[in-house]
Order: structure tokens, then sequence, then C-alpha cells
């Protein structure tokens, strides 16, 4: 086993300094999750910064203001008061408001959104759409019409309300999981390329233990970089990932599934250049058709079953299925995505080792 | 140390190496000569432990090779390709190779100390490798070779696009591995080399051993092949200088080339008078005569039709 480990750390060395690797491994999938997160909906779930200019002055629109400061909507709709139209619209000018709204003297007699104004600015559509729900709301309550009350949302699933952020933690992790591992593959390709490979193979070193060294790097950097996904975002963005226990083992085979898939794809090229210009195709094909760069709400359900026929979709779905299970998740709740994982995994491997066999030998 | 015997190796229906054998003496270069797809590096992969033969016998100082580690552990093997680790310092690259070779310790360092002097990259020891120069990489893929003082020390056309002040250290290097007692099998498509390094040299083709011998062995085998250079004065026909000799007792082949006549006999220099003769008896004489003794190229051209560097 000293064999072993020799290789192991020798590969560990190259691939911790290959600033390239750590660059795709961890800062890029981190950024990536904090940009999208931020991008489509923030990582704080919706929010909307609303400037009211009370023109009215009157019990009744002073009603309004407390409508949308009452404390179902805090957090989310953050209340600036203005004296002036002018001091509305400097709101939106100078971005400190999302939308703002005018009410008009004469507001409390018409009870009408006919006394109204809403500002909208320019890229906040949805914030102008929730400030018109919302003031239609006040009107119909206020006249007895249609006094419909705002339905209180309940999670459904014991780890909560799935956010934006928490989507694309799963999601790069295992989209860059896919790309931090093809670096390692690409290596060990650019070894039998430069046949340093056939120089282990004629030292001492059992071919058994060359294999296990190699492999046991591979899957080492395969888990640090998990676990420091894992970690980053739990620190930075407040994800949850669920029982530990369930999800460290879906992060084994999904490592496993990476390593399986990457060394696949490089052993059907005819080198380390063209076979990482492959597997890069394929897996961000994959990744398309496995749901990593959509969030899943809102699309059909025939879309998340065709992201489960793909092995990573299966590995980020069982992420998903564990966060939304919270603590009552367990490694039955992720039995399918498990054996997919570990399946390909092993396939993967099984196929690339015979490749490379014959790889070597025409090297001869 | 090294005994080979009929060795076999096939790829499909294709036989690589067919039934070749030889043997290496403690402190021996051999070379072994091929043409392009001749067989070397097969026999080389098969000597090495990296490839497993169809049939033969391979010993390293009498340790079978299939005893795998103990028979390994006494080959150094430098290939043809720089197998290095380019983003590792030279001095992490022949730590590596040390400890795969089972050295530790201060006899780790030695080594590498030893190996880095011998081949002149002391200064750039602490350097990541790909920001060394082709020579350099080709010195540090020697000395990731020696470094654990083989027995057996298989080269590789070690020299291939270096420049002179590499080859020579290489060269060097070799040839003080010979005189500690190593056994070198040695490939190279360079003539001279072969000639300065080699005691012995094998010559591979279609994946046989079809000849073998020292140097001036190999080259007699040749005498019979001497070829002798003539050359005339303006006013003589080389086309009836070229009928004349044809009909000289023990002349092979005549041809012209460069306006000389070059006629290829059996021990040339021993028909010149003969042939001389028999060109002034037809009005025609010589200006100027030279004997061209065969040589290694020569020998190989001869024995596989093709030139060493085809």
């Amino acid at each position: 086993m000293r064999h072993a480990l020799l290789v192991c750390i020798k590969d560990l060395r190259q691939r911790l300094r290959d600033r390239t690797a750590i660059m795709t491994a961890i800062v890029a999938p981190l950024a990536l999750t904090a940009l999208a997160g931020f991008a489509l909906g923030g990582s704080q779930g919706f929010r909307m910064r609303l400037c009211i200019a009370n023109l009215d002055r009157s019990s009744f629109s002073a009603g309004f203001v407390a409508f949308v400061e009452r404390p179902s909507l805090r957090g989310m709709v953050h209340v600036q008061l203005a004296n002036s139209i002018g001091a509305a619209e400097s709101s939106i000018q100078t971005h400190q408001a999302d939308c703002a709204v005018v009410l008009r003297p004469g507001f409390a007699q018409r009870a009408h959104t006919a006394g109204v104004e809403i500002l909208a600015a320019r890229g906040e559509g949805f914030a102008t759409q929730m400030t018109g729900a919302l003031l239609r709301d006040f009107l119909n309550r206020a006249s007895g019409r249609e006094d419909h009350a705002i339905p209180e949302v309940i999670p459904q699933s014991a780890g909560g309300l799935l956010r934006i952020v928490d989507f694309f933690a799963a999601s790069m992790t295992v989209l860059f999981l896919n790309f931090g591992v093809l670096s390692g593959v690409r290596a060990l390709q650019a070894e039998v390329d430069s046949r340093t490979i056939a120089r282990l193979m004629a030292s001492p070193a059992p071919p058994y233990a060359i294999v296990i060294g190699k492999f046991s790097a591979l899957l080492l950097l395969g888990l640090i970089q998990m676990a420091t996904m894992i970690v980053a975002t739990l620190a930075l963005f407040g994800t949850r990932w669920g029982n530990p226990l369930p999800t460290a083992t879906l992060a084994f085979t999904s490592v496993l599934m990476a390593i399986g898939l990457t060394a696949f794809l490089m052993s059907l090229a005819e080198n380390a250049e063209q076979g990482t210009a492959l597997a890069a195709i394929v897996i961000t094909l994959l990744s398309i058709v496995g749901g990593q760069f959509l969030p899943p709400q809102g699309l059909p359900d025939l879309f998340e079953t065709l992201t489960r026929l793909t092995p990573n979709g299966q590995a980020f779905y069982g992420f998903i299925d564990l966060s939304a299970a919270g603590v009552h998740g367990t490694l039955q709740t992720i039995a399918q995505p498990l054996a997919v994982t570990a399946t390909v995994g092993l396939a993967g491997i099984a196929l690339a080792a015979l490749r490379a066999r014959r790889a070597l030998q025409k090297m001869t | 140390m090294l005994l080979v015997r009929g060795l076999i190796k096939s790829f499909g229906s294709r036989i690589a190496v067919e039934g070749v054998g030889f043997t290496i003496a403690a402190g021996e270069i051999y070379g072994l000569l091929g043409p392009n797809g001749a067989g070397k590096t097969t026999t080389i992969s098969m000597i090495a432990g990296i490839l497993a033969r169809d049939a033969g016998e391979i010993t390293i100082d009498g340790i079978d090779i299939d005893l795998g580690s103990p028979a390994r552990a006494l080959i150094g093997i430098v290939p043809q390709s720089i197998s290095l680790y380019l983003d590792l310092t030279g001095r992490e690259n022949l730590d590596f190779w040390g400890r795969m070779y089972d050295l530790s310790g201060n006899a780790l360092h030695r080594a590498i100390d030893n190996a880095l002097n011998a081949v002149g990259l002391t200064q750039r020891a602490d350097e990541i490798v790909s920001t060394y120069s082709g020579g350099m990489q080709r010195r540090l893929n020697l000395a990731c070779g020696v470094l654990h003082q083989p027995k057996l020390l298989i080269l590789d056309e070690p020299t291939v696009g270096v420049d002179p002040q590499s080859r020579s250290a290489i060269f060097d290097l070799v040839e003080r591995l010979r005189d500690q007692g190593a056994a070198v099998l040695y490939t190279t498509h360079y003539m001279e080399e072969a000639e300065r390094l080699c005691a012995r040299i094998g010559i591979i083709d279609g994946g046989k051993l079809i000849a073998e011998g020292t140097r001036t062995q190999l080259i007699a085998s040749l005498a019979q092949d001497t070829r002798v250079e003539i050359g005339f004065g303006l006013g003589d026909s080389l086309e009836r200088a070229v009928r004349v000799a044809d009909t000289v007792e023990g002349v092979h082949t005549v041809s012209v080339q460069d306006n000389r006549l070059h006629v290829v006999a059996d021990h040339g220099a021993n028909r010149l008078p003969a042939l001389l003769s028999a060109l002034l008896s037809a009005g025609m004489i010589a200006e100027s005569v030279r004997v061209v003794e065969p040589n290694l190229e020569d020998v190989f051209l001869r024995m596989t039709g093709r030139g060493l560097r085809d």
C-alpha cells in the first residue's frame, strides 16, 4: 500500500497546485450560486422596497400604509414614505425604491384606484404587479365587496420552502463536481499520453497499487470538493442540505458517478485535449437536460421526469429531496439516486479501465 | 545480466515480435537498432515488464521478470517520450521516482543530489519542469531512470531532439553507469551513437533479430560488398566504363553517381588492379580512385532494405 499512497499523494499535490482546477471546483460554483441566487430572487426570498407618497393625508390613506406595513408582509415589503410626488420619483430614479405609490388628495373620497398612481422602476415589473395587487386588495377589503383573505403559505416539506439560492447551491455543486473531477481524469489521460503511466507500470509498484493510488486521489479530490461546497454554501447562503448521513452517502456516490462518467468519456477520445472537449460538451448537455440551470418551480412535471433520466439529474434531485425532507431524510428517501449514481459510476469506471488497458497495449 | 530468449508477442493476427533473443552482460552496452515498427519498443516493453509476452523467457540477474516487483526493481527505464510530471519540480520528480523504487531517507536525498549533479540540473532542481528546455527535460528523464542505480538500464532513443551539450551529458552518464557495472540496452536512430557507445549491436526488423555482433563483426559481414568510386577525365565515356567494369570478375553492381563510377565488388580493394587494368585496356585512365569501406549504416541498409531513419 506504500506505493498506492505515494501515487495518491503525488496526484493530490499536482491537482492542488492546479489553480484552474481549484477555480473550476470551488470558486466558480460558489460564485455562480451567489450570482444566480441573487439575480433570480435573492437569497432571502422576495423583497420589495415600496415608496408611498401620501398626499391625501386621510385616515383612509394612512390605512393603506398600515396595510402594507402589517406584520405578515414584514421582510417582504419595505415601506419608505415620501412627502411629495417629486420625492417619490426621486426614490425611483436613485434606485432607493423598486416601486412608488402616489395617493392623491381625494383618494379617501373616491376609495378607488383612480386616485392613485403607481411609479414603476424600469426592470421591476414584478414589484409593480405586486404593488397593484396590494392596492386592489386594500380597496376590496375597504369596500367589503371582495374581501378575500390572503392565504397563509404553509411549507409542505419538513425542510421548508426551497429558495432559489438553495436550488442553485445543489445544482452548481453537482454540475461543477463533474468539471472538478474532469480535471483529475484529464490529468490521468495526460499521464497515458505522456507515457508516465508506462513508466509507473515499469516500477516495482504492483499494478493494483497504481490503480488504487490514482482512484483514491480522484475520489478524495471529489469528496473534498463536495465537502467544501456543502460547508461553504451552508455558511454563506444558509443552504439546508438535510440529514448528514444520507447527504454524505449521496455525495460519495455522486463523486463515483462523476469519475465514471468523465473517465468513460475521456477514454473515448484520442488524447487528453480531445477528451476534455468531449466531456465538457456532454456534461453541459446532461446538465441542461438534468435541470441544473433552471429552478424547477413552475416547470411542467414532464421536465422533472426528463431530468431524472440523467445521472446528474438523479444526484441533483437526490440532494433537493434530502433538503426538503430535512431531519426526516434517510437513505430510503434517496434510494433511487443512490442506486443510479453508484451504478453509473462503477460501470463508467469499469468501461474506462478496459479501454485504458487497450490504449496501453497500443502504446507499444 | 539480461537474458532474453525466444520472445514472441502478437497483437491480434499481427506478429510484433517473433523469436527475439539476446543477452547483455554486466558493464556492456547493447544497441538494438531497427526501423520504425520493427518491434523495438514492444521488445523493450516486455523486458521492462510493462507488456505481457506470449512466449519466451526474460531474466534479469537470474530473476524471472514474471516475479514482478523484485525483477522490476533491478531495471531503470528511460522512455523515448518525456515521461515526467511537468507541473512538479525536478527535485519532486526525482523524489517521487526514487520512492517508487523504494529509496528513502538519506539514501534518497543522496541519490537525488548525485543524479541532479550528473545531469547538470542542480541549479534548476527546484523549478517546475515545464519551464525546462527540451534538452534539460531529456536529462531529467534520464536522471529519473538511473536514480536507483539499476542493474539493467533500458534507454529508448534517449537523445531525440536534444542539443549537443545535453547529448554529451547523456553519453557521459551512460558510459559512467556502464563502467559501474550496469548492463545497458540502448535503442537509437543515430548510427554514430551506436558506433560510439555500443559494444554489441542487434538489428531487428519485422519483429525478428536479423543480425547481431560487434560493430567490426557486422561490418565484416559486408566485406565482400566494398564500394569503389572511380573518377575519369572529361573526355571519357562513363557509359563505356560501366560496360567494361561489368565484365570484371567479382563485380556485383556498377552505377554512375555524380559523374563517378560506383562499383560494388567482392573485397573491392582486392579487385581494384583487375578493374583498373580492364579500364586501361579500353583506353580509359582513372584520375581518382577511392575505396569506401562499409559502415553500420550500410550494414543496416543491406539487412533491412531501409535507412535507419526511415
